[in-house]
């Protein structure tokens, strides 16, 4: 790693490591106008063909293209306009570009983009109703065709419906020209397809220009055809006629298609909106001002203009500006929004506050510790950003179909033109061309292309909202096949902040008082970072006991400490320490057996080679552990607890907390290999633990989740990061997970099926047996809502209980 | 069979194919000579 990711939209990542003398460089660039996978596929496929570039991945909900190219051989000038040529926008966006500011920038657009469909739309479709009401007097126009086939059945019965209306109120309609009647609705038409419709047009260009074609190829050669086939009808009806086929135009039918799309579509970028209302969320808690104190005087600043150092003051009610140390005063701050925490955390001098939360009780001073792109709320964006445009493996099958998706629909029209052509008995033309169009218009990729993104979208959101923040697609799918949680003990399970219970001093030594053992004892532990060594440090320094300082001090990993105090060698630690000094520990056997039964963790004390004395040190499990495990067993899962502390210990705090199994006094390296063990077994496991402390065993389990803190956001090897010290996560991101995944299945399945069973009603295939034949318009408007189906069904999951 | 009908045959599986070559096969060789250079190593650095 050779720099701290930057938030930037247009921003380059990093710069990559040389390997025939050419460096590379990663840029993230904002795409606009993606309706589909086939459209993603595409602006993906042009932007891997540019010389130079090594690696280009496109996202059709976070809109952006992810490019990794070589700045010697392409410039991000170069990359934005080979996608601007596929007939999508793009823009580099500014280097200093925050997280905030792009997910502003992202919703600007998505409203812009939904304000102008929905005008369109509403434009379209009144443009539509009176298209179809002018063409009425046309199919009446003379008796002889009153009876004839029409190209769209649906259509045809509307007009009849109305048509005894429509003379009763507007009489005057049927004395104008049927050719006059034609030639409006064809200007109309025009005006609609160049005004609403132009960039299925373009797109559509720009994708054949590519050899690739998308949704907007379908509805452009659909509705096309159509528009093609009237004018043909309005210029010269005597081709038609002398070929014994009355020259019925289908202006009203394009027009309303191309309507029932555009709704379709503003539907769905209203809902897409939705899928990333939790990001948004998170990016409205950033503060826009702080008050700053400065010489003692208090200044409302600008929070970009705060700085590390510098010292903040917070009132009740208001929302902590940025990350800090508290100086003064105490507090109740409300850090839902972050951790899923429901109650309000206490504070205090010296505890550490993070910006975006809301200060509830009484007013502190603190101290600005991180600020901008490193605070904690910006790194939860920006994993989130991340997280909401990854992949789920899932993903790949529908990527597959709906690259060769459209041709297939394009050669599957063609075939129903011409089946319909040969075996139509009377108006084989009508009918053949009819059918082709309907194939064309109820075809639909884009609900394909977003059945797994939608849902990705929504349950990292989901996830963020319970303080489980889910790492990408890939993780967010692996979390539901794991059927093996192991827990780290200290922290995990229990509080991780251990008390001395028991001091035991061996009678007849040198050490003849439970304050000179503890002197001695803490006088080594001062060294140590070990959490038991913190808890016995905090107890001599309770009972005001001076500490010597200490020589030679080792630490025994797995095992314990020693060193010299006041001339005095002293080894602390559990049993094997003792062995390795040859001490005999039997005359506090029993102790240590009773203290270990009552889940506290015995430290010997041997001075000069003597055993002098015993501590004990326990550390109490969480109250919403034994919860946590019992919902884990519910759910079918394997809890395994992982400790480096003695067995019998081990054993105690598992029965409190009702874990099943245990595995005791392995050292650190020793979790990795437990690990790698209980995969070889076949399982799919889960770590749990500390995210600094554990990370190599975090990182060898299939799933690795940081628990705790919230400072191990940035933590490598979590794939999963539980921002509450509350066990109860664990199982709300497995469940989260599963019932993610359950959606997905849903999508696909819907995505696919409504494709599979569409097209050949489309097609006519119920024709000879019911005589049904799908109306076009019917056609486009179920085309038009299958992919809001799917993204409504996405957006359940925002609605999902997990307590 | 009519010879309007043998044209709209023949012309409807010579289009399926036309189609089929645009998109499948002038578009891969076209990926092909596109990429002159061999992938880069390096990435995110992340």
């Amino acid at each position: 790693m050779t720099a701290p990711p930057r938030t930037g939209g247009g921003t380059i990542h990093a710069s990559g490591a040389v390997a025939d003398g050419r460096t590379s460089e990663t840029i993230r660039i904002p795409v606009s106008g993606m309706t589909c996978a086939a459209c993603q596929s595409r602006v993906q496929r042009v932007l891997q063909k540019q010389d130079g570039v090594a690696d280009a991945a496109v996202n059709l909900m976070m809109k952006t293209a992810t490019v990794t190219y070589d700045p010697a051989t392409i410039s991000p000038d170069r990359l934005v306009a080979a996608i601007r040529d596929t007939g999508y926008g793009a823009e580099l966006a500014s280097p200093d570009q925050t997280a905030f500011e792009e997910q502003e920038a992202r919703d600007r657009g998505g409203d812009e983009e939904f304000a102008e469909l929905r005008r369109k739309a509403i434009v379209s479709g009144i443009a539509g109703a009176i298209a179809m009401v002018i063409s009425m007097p046309l199919m009446t126009a003379s008796e002889h065709v009153a009876h004839r086939p029409s190209a769209d059945p649906f259509m045809r019965w509307t007009m009849e419906t109305l048509t005894p209306g429509l003379r009763a109120i507007a009489p005057w309609l049927y004395a104008i020209p049927p050719a006059a009647i034609s030639w409006t609705l064809l200007l109309g038409t025009l005006g609609v397809m160049l005004w609403a419709g132009r960039h299925f047009y373009t797109r559509a260009w720009a994708a054949f220009r590519h050899h690739s074609a998308d949704m907007n190829t379908l509805v452009a050669i659909g509705a096309g055809a159509a528009f093609v086939y009237s004018v043909v009808a309005t210029l010269a009806p005597g081709f038609f006629l002398s070929r014994g086929v009355i020259p019925d135009v289908y202006y009203e039918a394009v027009i309303i298609i191309i309507a029932l799309i555009l709704t379709g579509n503003a539907f769905e970028a209203r809902a897409k909106k939705q899928t990333s209302a939790a990001l948004r969320a998170l990016v409205n808690l950033q503060p826009k001002t702080a008050r700053v104190v400065r010489g003692g005087v208090e200044i409302d600043v600008p929070i970009e203009t705060v700085e590390t150092g510098a010292t903040l003051l917070v009132r009740p009610g208001e929302r902590v500006p940025v990350d800090g140390t508290i100086l003064s005063g105490e507090s109740a701050v409300d850090e839902s929004m972050l951790t899923g925490e429901s109650l309000p955390v206490a504070k205090r001098a010296g505890d550490r506050v993070i910006g975006g939360t809301i200060n509830r009780t009484g007013a502190f001073r603190y101290t600005a510790t991180t600020i901008g792109a490193d605070s904690v709320l910006a790194q939860i964006v920006r994993l989130m950003r991340d997280a909401q445009g990854s992949r789920a493996p899932i993903q790949r099958l529908a990527d597959r179909i709906s690259g060769i998706f459209v041709p297939i629909v394009l050669s599957i029209a063609i075939a129903t033109f011409v089946a319909w052509f040969l075996l139509a008995d009377t108006a084989p033309a009508v009918r053949a061309f009819a059918a082709a169009v309907a194939v064309l218009i109820i075809a639909c990729p884009c609900a394909m292309g977003l059945a797994v993104p939608t849902a990705v979208m929504v349950s990292t959101g989901k996830g963020a909202e319970l303080g489980v923040l889910i790492k990408g697609g890939e993780a967010l799918q692996r979390a539901g096949d794991i059927r093996t949680v192991v827990l780290d003990k200290t922290g995990t399970v229990t509080e991780g902040r251990p008390t001395v219970t028991d001091v035991i001093v061996v009678p007849g030594t040198s050490v003849t008082t439970e304050h000179d053992l503890l002197r001695l004892v803490a006088a080594i532990e001062t060294s140590s970072e070990h959490p038991l060594a913190d808890a016995i440090v905090r107890a001599a320094k309770e009972k005001g006991l001076l500490l010597a300082p200490a020589d030679g001090f080792q630490s025994h990993t797995g095992r314990g400490a020693s060193g010299v105090v006041e001339g005095i060698a002293v080894a602390v630690g559990n049993e094997a320490l003792m062995a390795d000094y040859s001490i005999d520990v039997a005359p506090l056997r029993a102790d240590a057996e009773r203290l270990a039964g009552g889940a506290r963790t015995p430290v010997f004390v041997a001075a000069d080679g003597r055993l002098v004395g015993l501590l004990g040190v326990a550390d109490p499990i969480k109250d919403t552990s034994r919860e946590a495990t019992a919902r884990l067993h519910r759910m079918g899962l394997e809890v395994v607890m992982l400790t480096g502390d003695n067995r019998r210990t081990a054993a105690a705090i598992a029965r409190l907390a009702g874990i099943d199994r245990v595995v005791a006094e392995v050292l650190p390296e020793g979790k990795v290999a437990e690990i790698k063990r209980l995969q070889s077994e076949g399982k799919v496991v889960a770590m749990v633990g500390d995210g600094n402390n554990d990370a190599p065993a975090l990182a060898q389990a299939d799933i690795g989740m940081a628990i705790g803190s919230g400072t191990d956001i940035a933590s490598e090897a979590a794939d999963i990061v539980l921002m509450r010290g509350d066990l109860r996560s664990v199982a709300q991101a497995i469940e989260l997970s599963r019932r993610t995944m359950r959606t997905m299945k849903q999508n696909l399945f819907w995505a696919f099926i409504y494709n599979v069973i569409g097209i050949p009603i489309a097609a006519g295939v119920l024709y000879p047996a019911f005589g049904l034949l799908l109306s076009p318009i019917l056609a486009s408007a179920a085309m038009a809502f299958s992919s809001v189906s799917v993204v409504t069904n996405s957006l359940r999951l925002r609605r999902l209980r997990l307590t | 069979m009519s010879g309007i009908d043998w044209l709209v045959l023949l012309g409807g599986i010579g289009s399926i194919a036309l189609v089929n070559w645009y998109f499948f096969l002038a578009g891969r060789a076209g990926d092909r000579v596109g990429k002159a250079h061999p992938p880069m190593t390096g990435g995110e650095g992340r």
